[in-house]
């Protein structure tokens, strides 16, 4: 793959994460406009069930669909949360996009071991080390959000945190909400430090290299 | 650096320009100018066998040692 086409790919991918973030950040304008429902999405460890159910005190309904919960309810906060981290994950992916493809404009001029590269691989680890941390905080501020909107009006009916033990109900009417470590995330943000020091050596041997006549 | 060029005088001795020198020995002219004042951090055996056979010289001609124990 040519890296004329890698860099198309790049910008592609940068559009649509600005025309998501975009989107999003309109819906949730939109409902605030009309004054509600907010939704908000998230995992459940719930295989291909489909459910839906009201909340208590006519705060809204959740649906369960193929292992996701959509929540419709009058609390905004849930989904300004969940735009706040998407905006978050935009910002940063769109800065770890353009500095991968400083770098293979780097790479494509014949200067793979400069400054600026080295820079930006280290800090495109440090940006999918991030996002895994932001993974993390989505998860402690986004779900205890959900559970406290979403209280099922059927007490036969449980909903909980990933972590939570959930008796007396039926297991199948029993949802977790879905939480879990994403190492491949960790395995790349190291990988890029890894590569990030490897060209640091290389910039100092090609300096070193320069230095001898 | 303790270690200080002193190729200029031996060109000076020698008569010999620096481009001059420069193509016989097979570097480029901004690269002996560098080596001339010393501002490298090390030459390779293989130029300073050229230098030497060009101006029919010694390495110790070229290279001076000068203990300053203040830049240490």
């Amino acid at each position: 793959m040519s890296i004329r086409l890698l860099t198309l790919l790049l910008l592609v991918a940068q559009l649509t994460l600005g025309l998501a973030a975009l989107l999003v950040l309109l819906i949730f304008v939109m409902h605030v406009i009309q004054g509600g429902p907010f939704t908000t999405n998230w995992p459940v460890s719930a295989s291909a069930t489909v459910a839906s159910f009201p909340l208590a005190h006519d705060g809204g309904t959740i649906r369960i669909d193929h292992g996701t919960l959509a929540l419709n309810g009058q609390d905004w906060r849930p989904e300004f949360a969940q735009l706040v981290c998407v905006w978050i994950f935009a910002t940063g992916a769109n800065v770890a996009i353009q500095r991968l493809k400083a770098v293979l404009a780097g790479v494509s001029a014949g200067k793979p071991f400069d400054e600026q590269i080295v820079r930006g691989l280290r800090l495109i680890g440090y940006l999918l080390l991030g996002w895994v941390v932001l993974d993390i905080v989505d998860a402690l501020i986004v779900q205890p959000l959900i559970l406290s909107t979403a209280q099922p009006a059927s007490g036969a009916v449980a909903l909980g945190a990933s972590i939570s033990r959930l008796e007396g109900v039926e297991p199948a009417q029993a949802f977790r909400m879905d939480f879990h470590l994403d190492f491949l995330k960790i395995a790349s943000g190291l990988f890029a430090l890894a590569l990030a020091q490897a060209f640091a050596i290389g910039k100092r041997l090609s300096d070193d290299n320069e230095a001898i006549v | 650096m303790p270690i200080v060029v002193t190729l200029d005088v031996m060109m000076a001795r020698r008569k010999m320009p620096l481009n001059v020198l420069a193509e016989r020995v097979g570097i480029s002219v901004p690269n002996l100018s560098l080596l001339k004042t010393g501002k490298v951090k090390g030459v390779r055996f293989q130029t300073l066998d050229a230098i030497c056979r060009e101006l029919a010289c010694q390495p110790g001609d070229l290279l001076e040692f000068v203990d300053d124990p203040a830049a240490e």
